[in-house]
């Protein structure tokens, strides 16, 4: 059975700053980007805020959408035939957080550019945990991935001896591969793994920004602006028919951020306005 | 002559002895290769025309499997009698292993030929062929064997196959494990009735199941035992540890530290195996496959059905069913990944009864899947399951499965600290 392509970790960063594509011998072989880190890569996995979304078509449907993560931005071509993908974008809120799988593209125009995209197979709307997440996975594997390079360029080894060394230092086959390709293709390229290096620590520390500045935090908030009703839909759901246990309750909103105080005073509130009543100490039940 | 043949020369001389000189077979080899015949043939029409053997003598760690021909000093680990049916006639065979000080090969001795345990013996004319994946020396009719006195004396050992190494197939088998789980079983062959012991074994590399067709005082749980003797068989998709009459089981003071409960590996590395228990991945969801959802089964063999009607059994009132057919990756490979209905609920939150209201509200069966998808594409799970490796490609059999929650700023800070940045 024919090996599915593995999907990458790579920085938006690394993505754009790659210029080399490979195919494998043989008809029918994939084709493949080589990132300067050596990422043989047909496929590629990456979580991204999705800032710009555009129908670039004219006869055809030819979605183009810009999705960011912290050290770049990827661009996504979605034609006629990635049928999914025109559904995704039609009814797509900017800024989300967008997971995507897709094949690399490399364009040149002719002109000495060259420019990288996502040819996308899958999309779908993730919460921001999954993008720190993501964050994460990328940086630990451009980082195995730098380390490896490096040992490559001091091993002095090309080719088959290369990719031989790199096997017995548990490098995977796939990556030997394409860093030996990598090294060859790419000059300078000591001094570019040490700024990828950096760009990669930059966004680890994004992680770190406090969540009250992230969006996550504001959408909580925003989900749960009426106190009051939450408590009395918590107090409704903990009836298994006896009424609800008072620190059953206490628990409940906790998770929310609901203080005790705060939970007295609105049950205070329910019961004043005839919505619950305490059939027994520390029980209460909602009235229909 | 380039030097890529100087390895080749360098054989043939060996085979030749004295007798020839060098630039008699350089020139002999030259005009063969300007022929185009393949190195392999070359070499051996040149050894036979100066009346060498035909045998290359060989250490078993330079055998390959194009050697045709080969004599070896080895010694016998393990022989053991089997009873195989080659084309339709039944036929005594040997298997075994053999060993020099450079390595060990598994053979097949196509005749009862007389080997025993343990002595040193000069095979000529032994023959190579990969099985399996793995090297395997042949002896068949044309093999000449010369005893040797055993003070010559080859010091090799059999070591222990790992279990994460045991590979769908393999004979003679030695293992050194702890055994997690014993349980005696009844079942059901041809000979009528057998009580079987099965449990699972375990090794500091992996876990694997195992079948005893035998009854035997040593496999009880706990236990640390050196098995000689046992073969593999694949049976469920896992390779599986066979201990037969041949086998023999003895009590080891050993230390093993059996792998922990599951553990975590990269999905590159569980791909080498061709089957796998009890092992945990943790990549993100890329796909989720058509026929993910609310599925009908067939109520006799359980198969998927569509419109009532079982490919088998004709029309049949179909059983309601719920799973999730996805594709995992962890940056290293990917495999099929199979939730059944039990997960499926737990992970989407909502039972098999509320899908099915669900389908009947929206009035499409396909609006489970395309939720199962909304909630699963890009998400990063992790699954404790089991894992075949057939030719369906590799399928991972989840047991649970949950979507890994842990503090993003502490494995943060842990990895600038590690790397010093």
């Amino acid at each position: 059975m024919l090996d599915r392509e593995i999907a990458w970790r790579i920085f938006a960063s690394e993505f754009n700053n790659t210029d080399i594509m490979h195919t494998a011998d043989g008809e029918q072989s994939p084709h493949y980007i080589i990132t300067p880190t050596g990422a043989r890569c047909n496929r590629l996995f990456a979580v991204g805020v999705i800032t710009e979304v555009e129908n670039i078509g004219h006869e055809n449907e030819l979605w183009r959408a810009r999705i960011a993560d912290p050290t770049g931005v990827f661009t996504i071509y979605a034609g006629q035939y990635q049928t999914g993908s025109s559904v995704f974008f039609t009814g797509i809120k900017i800024p989300s957080f967008v997971a995507v799988v897709g094949k690399a593209r490399i364009y040149e125009p002719g002109d000495g550019r060259i420019y990288t995209s996502i040819r996308p197979e899958e999309l779908n709307l993730v919460d921001e945990y999954s993008r720190d997440q993501w964050i994460l996975e990328t940086a630990k594997s451009t980082l195995k991935r730098i380390d490896a390079a490096r040992l490559a360029l001091n091993s002095n080894l090309h080719e088959g001896e290369l990719i031989e060394y790199l096997q017995s230092n548990n490098i995977q086959k796939e990556l030997a591969l394409g860093i030996s390709i990598a090294i060859m293709q790419y000059s300078e390229l000591e001094q570019y793994l040490s700024e990828l290096e950096q760009v990669v620590y930059e966004a680890v520390r994004t992680i770190l920004v406090e969540k009250e500045n992230n969006v996550a935090a504001e959408q909580k908030q925003e989900q749960i602006v009426d106190f009051k009703e939450y408590v009395a839909n918590i107090m409704e759901m903990l009836d298994t028919g006896k009424g609800a246990q008072y620190s059953d309750i206490v628990d409940a909103v906790q998770k929310v951020n609901i203080t005790t105080e705060q939970l007295e005073s609105i049950i205070k509130e329910l019961m004043s306005e005839g919505r619950c009543y305490e059939p027994k100490i520390g029980v209460l039940r909602t009235v229909h | 002559m380039d030097d890529i043949y100087a390895p080749h020369i360098a054989e043939i001389k060996k085979a030749l002895g004295d007798g020839v000189s060098e630039e008699v077979i350089i020139a002999d080899l030259e005009k063969l290769v300007k022929y185009r015949v393949p190195v392999a043939e070359a070499k051996r029409s040149i050894i036979k025309k100066y009346g060498g053997t035909d045998s290359v003598k060989k250490t078993l760690s330079e055998i390959t499997t194009d050697d045709r021909d080969v004599e070896i000093t080895v010694k016998v680990l393990e022989v053991t009698k089997r009873c195989v049916e080659i084309k339709g006639v039944s036929r005594t065979i040997l298997t075994g292993i053999l060993a020099d000080s450079t390595a060990q090969l598994p053979f097949t001795a196509w005749s009862e030929l007389d080997l025993t345990k343990g002595e040193v013996v000069n095979l000529r004319g032994a023959y190579v062929r990969s099985w399996q994946n793995q090297i395997q020396i042949n002896l068949g009719n044309r093999c000449d064997i010369t005893k040797l006195d055993k003070a010559v004396g080859i010091e090799a050992e059999i070591t222990p196959t790992k279990l994460a190494d045991v590979k769908e197939h393999a004979n003679n088998l030695h293992i050194l494990s702890v055994i997690l789980e014993a349980d005696e079983q009844t079942v059901h062959t041809k000979e009528g009735d057998k009580t079987i012991i099965s449990g699972i074994l375990a090794d500091d590399t992996a876990k694997l199941p195992f079948t005893s067709w035998v009854q035997n005082p040593n496999l009880t749980a706990d236990a640390t035992v050196y098995i000689e003797n046992a073969y593999a068989k694949v049976f469920r998709g896992v390779p599986t540890i066979n201990i037969s009459e041949q086998t023999t089981i003895s009590p080891s003071e050993k230390i093993i530290t059996p792998v922990a409960k599951a553990t975590q590996q990269s999905v590159c590395d569980l791909l080498k195996r061709e089957g796998a228990i009890d092992v945990i991945i943790k990549g993100n969801i890329l796909c989720v496959r058509p026929g993910s959802g609310l599925i009908m089964r067939c109520p006799e063999c359980k198969r998927v059905i569509q419109q009532n009607i079982c490919r088998i059994h004709g029309p049949v009132a179909p059983v309601l069913d719920m799973r999730v057919k996805s594709v995992i990756d962890d940056g290293t490979g990917s495999l099929t990944l199979i939730l059944d209905a039990r997960l499926t609920e737990e992970l989407l939150g909502y039972s098999i009864d509320e899908a099915k209201k669900m389908t009947s509200e929206a009035m499409s069966s396909e609006v489970v899947e395309e939720n199962i998808r909304e909630q699963f594409v890009g998400k990063m799970v992790a699954v404790n399951g089991s894992m075949s490796n057939g030719e369906y490609g590799a399928i991972l059999l989840a047991e649970s499965a949950w979507f890994p929650v842990s503090d993003l700023k502490e494995e943060a800070i842990a990895l600038l600290k590690e790397r010093g940045a």
